[in-house]
């Protein structure tokens, strides 16, 4: 029996120990200093700028407003940002301040966790709504409420090679026709077999082309699936033939970081891609630094493009939502909008700062793609769509014809949007209607 | 009384961090509950889904495929290869050793080290093909080679595994009986099926159901090499789980799926265990 007992308050010492050495949530604060905690992800190659933004965007922030301290949560990798948010949400900590993917964030303002924001947009007169892409504005309401605002947003674009383009005597193509043209030309005038590439079994890169051509992917309301218009399939033929028809694009190398080693060995003269990676570009392909540029996407039945990015948002949980909202339009300012920009390549969402004097000689490509970002659309913000769009659609149809050179492409979409539809119904059958961007 | 006392903290412990969750978990796969577990009653519909959705269905086919390929091959190998290094030769011990290194490389590293083996353009199994006056196979992009290439990579990682049970239960049969059967005038052949086989049987068994089980939980090859793809050729039960889980943020779902998995699982393994004590008995 005295075994028993050396175990039970053995075991219920260590368990104590256990408890005390471990974490309680969130760090202490100094007695009578306010602390904003503020998370955002690490993505990709600009993961340790971002970081260097944040952390010296904080600093400053703090000198300005003493008592005040910002815990700047910013090397989650991205595949896990929403995972570990979620169990601080369930743990009742949800971070104060945070940014996030608006696909993402869709999925959280559905759970009722994020702050609205219109009293704060109607009091403070230092935060200019016209400042920001309308589109962006737009994408962070539901039901007229305004639950995020814009941090930064990235459009698809053109890139191309200058000095190659000079040698085959073409201009950067602004309908679907000339871009046609010049992909022959380069062929003929370089005698490059393949002057064009972009990662076709993508499901992003696609969209731009179904808008240009007039498709849709969902209805409005966000109900129905839109992809077995004649439009639609149109453009998914469109991309297709480009590969197997017209042998623009190699059909084995489309794909993935393929695209990128294409035109690190100069082997393509064009590629589609997005503001986002404009920064990281002189780093990654110094070989190219100066013979490249950007363009808007050429026009189909319409001009359209993908506009969209990362948004700003307070959690309800918040403890101080004022001090959270100076932080937030702190952050936006164009002065600090710039410094995002000079230190991580990515865009601004702020339309002040494209006006900038220093920005506009620093990051003329941005400035040259500003009309995306005025009239530059999001794919439909509802909370499935990646299921739909990246899983499904991308398993169905882009994943079975794009390597197939007499891949049916109106049967893989009519057997997708079953699927698709399947998954539309089973979500609007347990779920009330919240339609992000009304 | 005592003993009684001194079990108790570790099947607390089980309870705790074992049935308690998997209880929970089975509450909730009646729900729909999201990430935030925001939870609201469900009744059937997930286990329904299961039954209804296209993908779901083609998880479960594309797991007995998996299944119908791995379990036998693994048998037929893992014992082969047994009866190979079950000699004594200068060397035997090293060669051993080598043929286990497998099992010692953790499954992620294993996985990578075949993404660049059965890569399309570079990868030296396509270049030994070539040179044989072969095509080169689309391994990883193809719908029909894809899961043959999964079942390739599993196989190169358990099967050393089991061939070293194989071999400890070969080294268990009495001597006596092969000298007898040779006596008999048995040849090579009749010794394996009236000597070997029925001395290995309950190892044969049971290699046979963790083979089975490890199949119906494939996860990581499909996971790091493919994600289900291309076109949902290599989707698994799974990953499946997994998905719905983690991408969609269905819990609710995803432990319905967990369920019915571990539901089969377990009836398979009972199946499994009766079929091999009637064995045993006859044999």
């Amino acid at each position: 029996m005295r075994q028993v007992l050396i175990l039970y308050v053995g075991s219920l010492l260590l368990m104590a120990g256990l408890w005390l050495m471990g974490g309680h949530g969130r760090p202490l604060a100094t007695t009578g200093e306010k602390t904003i905690e503020f998370w955002t992800y690490a993505g990709g190659g600009s993961a340790g700028r971002s970081t260097r933004f944040w952390r010296g965007l904080a600093d400053r922030f703090e000198k300005e407003n003493p008592g005040v301290r910002i815990l700047t949560v910013t090397d989650i990798d991205q595949g896990n940002y929403v995972q570990m948010l979620s169990t601080r949400v369930i743990g009742g900590t949800p971070p104060d301040v945070l940014i996030m993917d608006d696909n993402m964030a869709v999925g959280l303002n559905e759970e009722g966790l994020i702050a609205p924001l219109d009293d704060f947009l109607r009091r403070d007169p230092t935060y200019h709504v016209e400042d920001f892409p309308a589109s962006m504005m737009r994408d962070g309401r539901v039901a007229g409420t305004q639950y995020w605002i814009p941090w930064y947003g990235g459009s698809s674009c053109l890139m191309y090679r200058t000095d190659l383009f000079e040698q085959a005597g073409v201009s950067p193509p602004r309908t679907w026709q000339e871009f046609l043209d010049v992909c022959r030309t380069l062929q003929a005038k370089l005698n490059m077999p393949h002057p064009l590439a972009f990662d076709v079994e993508v499901a992003f890169w696609l969209m731009p082309w179904v808008w240009q051509n007039g498709g849709e992917i969902l209805s409005p309301d966000h109900r129905k699936v839109l992809i077995d218009s004649p439009e639609f399939i149109e453009a998914v033929q469109f991309v297709h033939d480009l590969m197997y028809q017209h042998h623009f694009m190699d059909s084995g190398l489309a794909r993935g970081m393929l695209v990128k080693d294409l035109w690190s060995a100069g082997k393509v003269a064009m590629i589609i891609g997005g503001t986002w990676e404009i920064g990281m570009m002189d780093d990654n392909y110094p070989q190219w630094k100066g013979r490249w540029e950007v363009a808007p996407l050429p026009a189909g039945r319409l001009a359209a493009s993908f506009y969209g990015g990362q948004q700003l948002m307070m959690t309800r949980k918040c403890k101080y939502p004022e001090l959270a909202w100076r932080f937030m339009v702190y952050a936006t300012r164009p002065e600090n909008q710039k410094l995002w920009t000079d230190i991580t390549g990515s865009p601004p969402a702020n339309l002040k700062t494209l006006e900038m004097t220093e920005f506009r000689r620093e990051h003329a490509h941005f400035v040259r793609l500003k009309q995306a970002m005025l009239t530059g659309r999001n794919n439909p913000l509802a909370p499935f769509f990646a299921e739909i769009w990246y899983g499904r659609f991308s398993n169905v149809v882009l994943h079975r014809v794009m390597s197939d050179p007499n891949g049916d492409v109106a049967a893989a979409v009519r057997e997708a949007v079953s699927q698709m539809q399947k998954i539309v119904d089973n979500y609007w059958a347990s779920h009330k209607h919240f339609v992000q961007g009304e | 009384m005592t003993g009684w006392l001194f079990l108790l903290p570790g099947f607390g412990i089980i309870c705790l961090c074992v049935l308690l969750p998997a209880a929970l978990a089975l509450g909730l796969s009646f729900t729909n509950c999201s990430r935030f577990l925001t939870v609201q009653w469900a009744g059937l519909d997930n286990y329904r889904r299961i039954l209804t959705d296209p993908v779901a269905l083609k998880a479960v086919g594309n797991t007995l495929y998996y299944l119908a390929l791995f379990v036998p091959t693994n048998l037929a190998l893992a014992l082969g290869i047994a009866l190979l290094l079950n000699r004594r030769f200068p060397g035997i011990k090293f060669i051993r050793s080598v043929y286990f290194v497998p099992v010692a490389v953790s499954g992620i590293v294993a996985v990578s080290i075949f993404r660049f083996l059965f890569n399309y353009d570079n990868g030296p199994i396509n270049a030994v093909i070539s040179t044989m006056g072969f095509e080169p196979v689309p391994w990883l992009a193809s719908e029909g080679w894809a899961m043959i290439a999964i079942v390739m990579i599993t196989l190169w990682k358990s099967t050393a595994f089991f061939s070293i049970i194989f071999l400890a239960a070969l080294q268990d049969v009495p001597q006596e009986l092969y000298e007898a059967a040779s006596v008999d005038g048995a040849g090579r052949w009749a010794k394996f099926f009236h000597v070997t086989a029925p001395s290995l049987l309950p190892v044969i068994m049971i290699v046979f159901t963790l083979s089975a089980i490890g199949a119906f939980r494939i996860f990581e090859p499909m996971f790091v090499l493919t994600r289900g793809g291309p076109a949902d050729s290599t989707v698994t039960v799974s990953l499946l789980a997994y998905g719905a889980a983690f991408s969609s943020g269905e819990l609710g779902y995803a432990n319905a799926i967990s369920f019915v998995l571990l539901t089969v699982i377990l009836a398979v393994t009972l199946v499994l265990n009766r079929i091999s004590r009637k064995l045993e008995a006859r044999w």
